[in-house]
């Protein structure tokens, strides 16, 4: 067990240096100043390999040892080549700070008390996690690769894109043996690093709301019993959060760097899930409705991550003729009118449900209210905005599918609704600490 | 309030899934999350030792079983279970795994035993 763990750590130190490659290249800071940025650079790591893994893999490389550690500190050795560490090339976008990993103390270690014990000795028990989503990483080990027989042989979701498949592959080969208990503590990581990394993001805003949003997303426990089910949904919600947050401040600070992690944020969130592009859809439309300025870069944005993601996994689907079960029926959409209302109804109950999210959602909707009335409509806007698109498109996938409908909703509604939830709740602590001072009214006669 | 009774309900579920697990490896969890799926384990492990691993097979459930989630769990957790084996469409496979169907005249049939209690047992066949 020491042996596979030790494997674990190697791992995850690689996505480290990884992500810290591309925070360099991305102009975020020189080499000393990424020491704040411990959580943004393990995550960026991990969606950089993430979608590089894909796009191997879809190559018809095997995605063995070498070509992970090749494709993981390749963007770390092109930012010393072009001599990153020693002179940003740009301002540094925002710089972390002492304050903000200490407002997220406590949350990580509510985060890492739970889930990472837990994780540990978690045996694989989740049905989607043993049909489908471990076994298609343990196929890319068997076939060394992405196997088209093994794909067309009724696996369920084979269309789903690799994401996480090729990320549970790299544990594997790196702890040496399938061990589908100790894979666990690959998502318990994701999701420690991203309190850490919503910490460093949100630093300028007051600690002590930071700490209080950060620790509702902590002690959540439709998180932890997400993150250890070892599905994508608490994954896919990471990526999507993290897209949106730093989409967000790429249009304010209109900086090319930003807009460019992003785009490899939002790549991940479309090659984790099917769902994925409804989420990165749902940001791009809702930021598009609200900034004048930059239409153009997010579009690009968006199609720079389609590009990277969902297109050359959908090319190598159709080549290897792999078709999922999933179906879509456009005349219910006439002829079942009463789902849309059921669905829909379905939808905010498992949003709004306490046993899952605790008091989060509605501190996510009384912070779009008080961003509404006070003098940060945009950002409100902009969250409001991905919720009902995201929502919406939801319910039209529940509203037109050929699958039972309440079994759909019953299996799925509440996993699907994460990363609304949390892209809500990453822009939550913004929206309630920028918004202290009240507008004043303008004055009579203006 | 509801939410601190939520809090400790996770922290107390999560001491005794961990407790329960500590200590077990990833192979008896496995065999584990077959007899909770209210499966014979013995039955993986007789057609896992039966069909080569470079080899390919077709399933075949019997109607009546095909639908029931036990039958559904068998199909998932044989498929994995037999990785690197493939499963391939309906008669297109030298070996066959029949459940439930009738037992075939042509060909070499070993009975592997009942993976459900109460149903007929699973027969692994080899078309020659």
């Amino acid at each position: 067990m020491l042996d596979e763990l030790l494997g674990l750590v190697v791992l995850n130190v690689i996505f480290l240096c990884s992500g810290a490659g591309v925070l360099l290249l991305c102009g975020w800071s020189n080499g000393w100043g990424l020491r704040g940025w411990v959580g943004l650079s393990y995550l960026t790591g991990v969606a950089w390999s993430g979608v590089l893994g894909g796009l191997l893999l879809e190559s018809g490389l095997s995605l063995g040892r070498s070509d992970i550690v090749l494709g993981a500190s390749a963007p770390l050795v092109l930012a010393v080549i072009l001599r990153r560490f020693r002179e940003p090339s740009r301002p540094r976008p925002m710089a972390g700070s002492l304050v903000a990993r200490w407002a997220a103390v406590p949350a990580v270690l509510i985060a890492t008390g739970i889930t990472l014990v837990r994780a540990v000795a978690q045996p694989l028990d989740s049905w989607d996690a043993w049909a489908f989503w471990t076994p298609k990483a343990e196929s890319i080990i068997y076939f060394h690769g992405l196997s088209g027989a093994y794909f067309r042989s009724g696996v369920p979701n084979a269309d789903y894109p690799p994401l996480m498949p090729a990320l549970e592959s790299d544990a594997f080969r790196f702890m040496g043996q399938l061990d589908t208990t100790l894979v666990h503590i690959q998502y318990a990581l994701l999701f420690i690093a991203f309190i850490a990394a919503l910490a460093e993001l949100l630093h300028a805003v007051d600690r002590y709301k930071l700490a209080a949003i950060l620790i509702l997303i902590a002690a959540a426990p439709g998180m932890t019993t997400q993150t250890v089910s070892a599905y994508a949904d608490v994954p896919i919600a990471i990526f999507a959060s993290l897209g949106a947050l730093l989409l967000w401040s790429a249009v304010q600070e209109r900086s090319l760097g930003i807009y460019a992690l992003a785009g490899l944020f939002l790549a991940a969130t479309l090659a984790t899930k099917s769902e994925g592009a409804i989420y990165a859809a749902a940001i791009a439309l809702s930021l598009l409705c609200i900034s004048r300025g930059a239409r153009l870069r997010i579009v690009g944005v968006f199609v720079a991550a389609a590009a990277l993601s969902i297109v050359p996994w959908r090319v190598w689907t159709a080549t290897n003729h792999v078709h999922g079960a999933w179906g879509f029926r456009a005349s219910y959409l006439f002829e079942r009118l009463g789902r849309f209302p059921r669905a829909f109804v379905f939808l905010a109950h498992v949003f709004a449900s306490t046993a899952a999210w605790l008091l989060l959602p509605w501190v996510v909707l009384a912070a779009i209210i008080i961003g509404l009335m006070y003098e940060h409509r945009s950002e409100a806007l902009f969250v409001l905005g991905m919720l009902a698109f995201s929502t919406l498109a939801l319910d039209v996938v529940y509203w037109g599918s050929t699958y039972p409908f309440h079994w759909y909703l019953e299996t799925s509604a509440s996993r699907v609704i994460t990363t609304p939830a949390l892209i809500g709740a990453s822009f939550t602590p913004l929206l309630i600490s920028r918004s202290n001072n009240p507008r004043a009214p303008a004055p009579a006669g203006e | 309030m509801l939410a601190s009774v939520k809090a400790v309900q996770e922290v107390s579920a999560s001491v005794r899934s961990t407790v329960d697990n500590a200590g077990r490896s990833w192979r008896v969890s496995e065999a584990g999350l077959i007899q909770e799926a209210g499966l014979n384990p013995t039955v993986f492990k007789r057609i896992e030792a039966l069909i080569p691993s470079s080899a390919r097979y077709d399933l075949v459930i019997a109607p009546r079983l095909s639908s029931t989630a036990p039958a559904q769990a068998f199909a998932y957790l044989l498929a994995w279970h037999l990785l690197p084996r493939i499963e391939v469409a309906s008669g297109s496979a030298t070996w066959q795994i029949v459940w439930g169907a009738r037992k075939p005249d042509c060909c070499r049939v070993w009975s592997v035993g009942q993976v459900e209690a109460g149903e007929p047992p699973v027969m692994v066949v080899l078309h020659a």
